[in-house]
């Protein structure tokens, strides 16, 4: 299992702050989160994604206990 | 009128306070070609009168309240309006800019700036009305908080107030206008020095517009692109400023238990998402703003203010709290009383940490939370150990030692952003004329990590970049306008979709343009055009009728952020001054990762020689006179 977490609007406009799935890659992550019905897959897709806190992209692989966090857009300061 | 340009009402109005003496500052055409308004054409008046021998609490000192030709024009988010005067935190000179509507208000009085000098024996508020002004008894104000002595005031106006914080002298006290605060530098302290409480203006003037049509159809695609666009139409709307927190805390970005770190573990208790969630109850806008970042939340069942980012993070992470309903409480309080939160919470955490290490002795401890509500109060009315919190982190350390973590540049304290993970915004918390600022100092790290994602270890095209940006932002707000709205100049795909190639291209090339950005940095009258990701030049001609291309727009901003830093000159600013704290240039961020601190000597050196100053910091004559500043270095500008 991995740890999945949503931040700025694809958190909001979904409702998901974190969710446990089973994946071995994070397009594997993004299917199945977007398969809830909640969370836009584009959203996920282009969103700035990182494992444990390493930057990665759609391809990247994972294993269990990892952490994937999706980042969609952000500015301010 | 007194000015050929449309945009600008003609007149600066200025105030004596010690003789009650009411007259109009020149200011030419020739002066508004070049210094255009806003902190530019503040930082000209205050050169014209200062000589590097006053301090800021004194006669000389003036506090000169400018507005920008497009405040009051219809252009998107133009109603900010600047204060500048020497710091009472840093000595030096200082810019701080508000939101609100006090900007467009003095216009409508007829006035594109107002100056302030000298000391009442008395309490008093300032009225003015068109031309009118009266100067009366404030002694019914004195004492109370912002809120409450604005709910006093004349309505249908605009107003600028103290708290108790301002009236006591504390160095970081700030200005507050309705809702919006011109937070930074203290010069909230230098109104209640000169006891005033208060400013309220009004009038019926029209502030002309030079072709009243291109204007309006400018402004109507303008507005429309800021609502399409990721950031200034999405994000900051419906998150608010404080949406950066989480990217912040991944990118190690979060500034952390007094900048020890970079990340903050609970920083999910405090972050942007929870407080859009669970606590935003409206977004507010200031007046002619498509963006409306400004949050709504409510403290003892009032609807109140609710943070931002700044805030959030140095009253979260920044002193190990985790607990989001006493940030929105505090940053309530801090409001009321009429003080700097950025200020206020870095030298919280210079006590807590210096008491941690037996420097001093206060009963501050990181985390421990149940007293800090008390502990504002102190501050602002300078009671107990709030006597000597009200002094800023700079006054501690050189009491009780630990500079190497307070946390300040010139005096006056970092934001909330690690500069660590971040080494450009190092650079320019280092240069940036007023101190520890993020968005004076160019703000390198939206480019670090948080809208793009170049490399934020390296030092390359730093410089470069930084001298670009600050530029850029100090026209921006000399012209009235919110600096957010530079944002929509990154097209939405560059924003939108990091994983793409496009992206990653971009992110990798840049700090290599460095040699191209400096060509454009020293040569940007070659740029004689309007770029179509940048509607503020065309804005900026349709209003005024001057000319301005994006060349002349980047070098009126040079020439406001060399005058400034002459006028610094002269009150010793030097190379020497440019520095950081040396936790953040000494000790890693990251145990075993050397890269992880700020270098800042190299980057500095390259940045000097960019901006055509010498090795000291100084701006040399060729550069002063490229700029048309001869003699600025001496107060003859």
């Amino acid at each position: 299992m991995v740890t999945v977490k949503l931040f700025g609007l694809v958190s909001l406009d979904s409702g998901i702050l974190s969710m446990q799935v089973e994946a071995r890659s994070v397009r594997e992550v993004i299917e199945k989160v977007a398969s809830t019905g909640k969370a836009d897959k584009i959203a996920l897709r282009k969103s700035t994604i990182f494992v444990d806190g390493k930057r990665a992209m759609p391809g990247t692989k994972i294993r269990d206990g990892h952490e994937v966090v999706f980042f969609s857009p952000a500015g301010g300061g | 009128m007194d000015t050929k340009y449309g945009g600008y009402m003609g007149k600066v109005l200025k105030i004596d306070l010690t003789t009650r003496e009411i007259s109009h500052y020149p200011f030419s055409d020739k002066e508004r070609e070049l210094f255009i308004g806003g902190k530019i054409m503040a930082a000209k008046i205050l050169g014209d009168n200062l000589t590097g021998k006053e301090t800021p609490f004194s006669h000389e000192n003036m506090l000169v309240i400018t507005t920008g030709p497009l405040t009051g024009t219809g252009a998107p988010s133009s109603s900010r309006f600047n204060i500048s005067g020497l710091s009472p935190l840093t000595g030096l000179l200082a810019s701080s800019n508000c939101g609100g509507s006090f900007g467009y208000f003095l216009k409508k009085a007829g006035y594109d700036g107002l100056i302030l000098q000298g000391r009442s024996e008395e309490h008093i508020r300032i009225e003015i009305k068109n031309d009118r002004v009266s100067i009366l008894n404030a002694d019914d104000l004195w004492g109370l908080r912002t809120s409450e002595a604005q709910s006093r005031l004349p309505e249908r106006t605009g107003n600028i107030v103290i708290g108790p914080a301002g009236e006591n002298l504390v160095k970081y006290a700030c200005i507050c206008s309705q809702e919006r605060v011109a937070g930074r530098a203290g010069l909230g302290a230098l109104m209640g020095w000169m006891n005033l409480k208060a400013v309220t203006v009004s009038g019926n003037k029209t502030v002309s517009v030079h072709h009243q049509v291109k204007n309006k159809e400018l402004n109507k695609k303008w507005f429309s692109r800021l609502r399409k666009h990721p950031l200034t139409g999405h994000v900051l709307p419906r998150m608010g400023t404080a949406n950066l927190l989480s990217l912040m805390q991944m990118r190690g970005l979060l500034a952390t238990r007094n900048f020890a770190r970079g990340q903050f573990e609970e920083y999910e208790k405090v972050n942007g998402e929870l407080l859009a969630r669970q606590y935003n109850i409206v977004n507010k806008g200031c007046l002619s703003c498509p963006i409306r970042c400004a949050r709504t939340v409510s403290v003892d069942g009032k609807e109140v203010k609710g943070p931002e980012l700044e805030t959030l993070c140095l009253l979260g992470a920044g002193i190990l709290n985790n607990n989001l309903e006493l940030v929105l409480r505090w940053n309530y309080e801090l409001d009321e009383l009429g003080m700097d939160t950025i200020s206020a919470a870095s030298t919280l955490a210079y006590a807590m940490e210096a008491c941690e290490k037996g420097l001093w002795n206060n009963g501050l401890k990181f985390g421990e939370t149940e007293e800090i509500s008390r502990l504002w109060e102190d501050i602002a009315h300078r009671r107990g150990i709030g006597d000597e919190l009200a002094e800023g982190s700079r006054w501690l350390s050189d009491k009780y030692g630990g500079k190497e973590f307070a946390i300040n540049t010139k005096g006056m304290e970092l934001s909330a952003y690690e500069p660590r993970r971040a080494v450009g915004q190092g650079l320019g918390y280092a240069v940036s004329n007023r101190g520890g600022c993020h968005l004076n100092g160019g703000y390198a790290v939206f480019l670090e990590g948080l809208g793009l994602a170049i490399n934020p270890q390296t030092k390359h095209g730093k410089p470069d970049l930084t001298v670009m940006l600050q530029n850029l932002l100090e026209m921006l707000s000399a012209t009235g306008q919110c600096l957010f709205i530079s944002y929509a100049m990154f097209p939405g795909p560059l924003i939108k979709n990091p994983n793409s190639f496009y992206v990653k291209a971009v992110n990798a090339i840049l700090p290599y343009l460095g040699g191209g950005v400096r060509v454009m940095n020293k040569f940007p009258l070659a740029l004689q055009l309007h770029l179509p990701v940048f509607p503020e030049t065309k804005s900026f001609e349709y209003v005024t009728g001057m000319k301005m291309r994006f060349g002349q727009y980047m070098r009126a901003g040079e020439r406001g952020y060399t005058l400034e830093r002459s006028i610094n000159n002269r009150f010793g600013v030097d190379a020497d001054a440019d520095t950081l704290p040396e936790r953040l240039t000494q000790t890693p961020q990251i145990e075993n990762d050397k890269k992880t601190v700020v270098p800042l000597s190299i980057m500095k050196s390259v940045y000097y020689k960019a901006r055509g100053w010498n090795e000291k910091g100084i701006p040399t004559v060729k550069t002063l006179k490229k700029l048309r500043l001869e003699g600025s270095q001496n107060g003859n500008g």
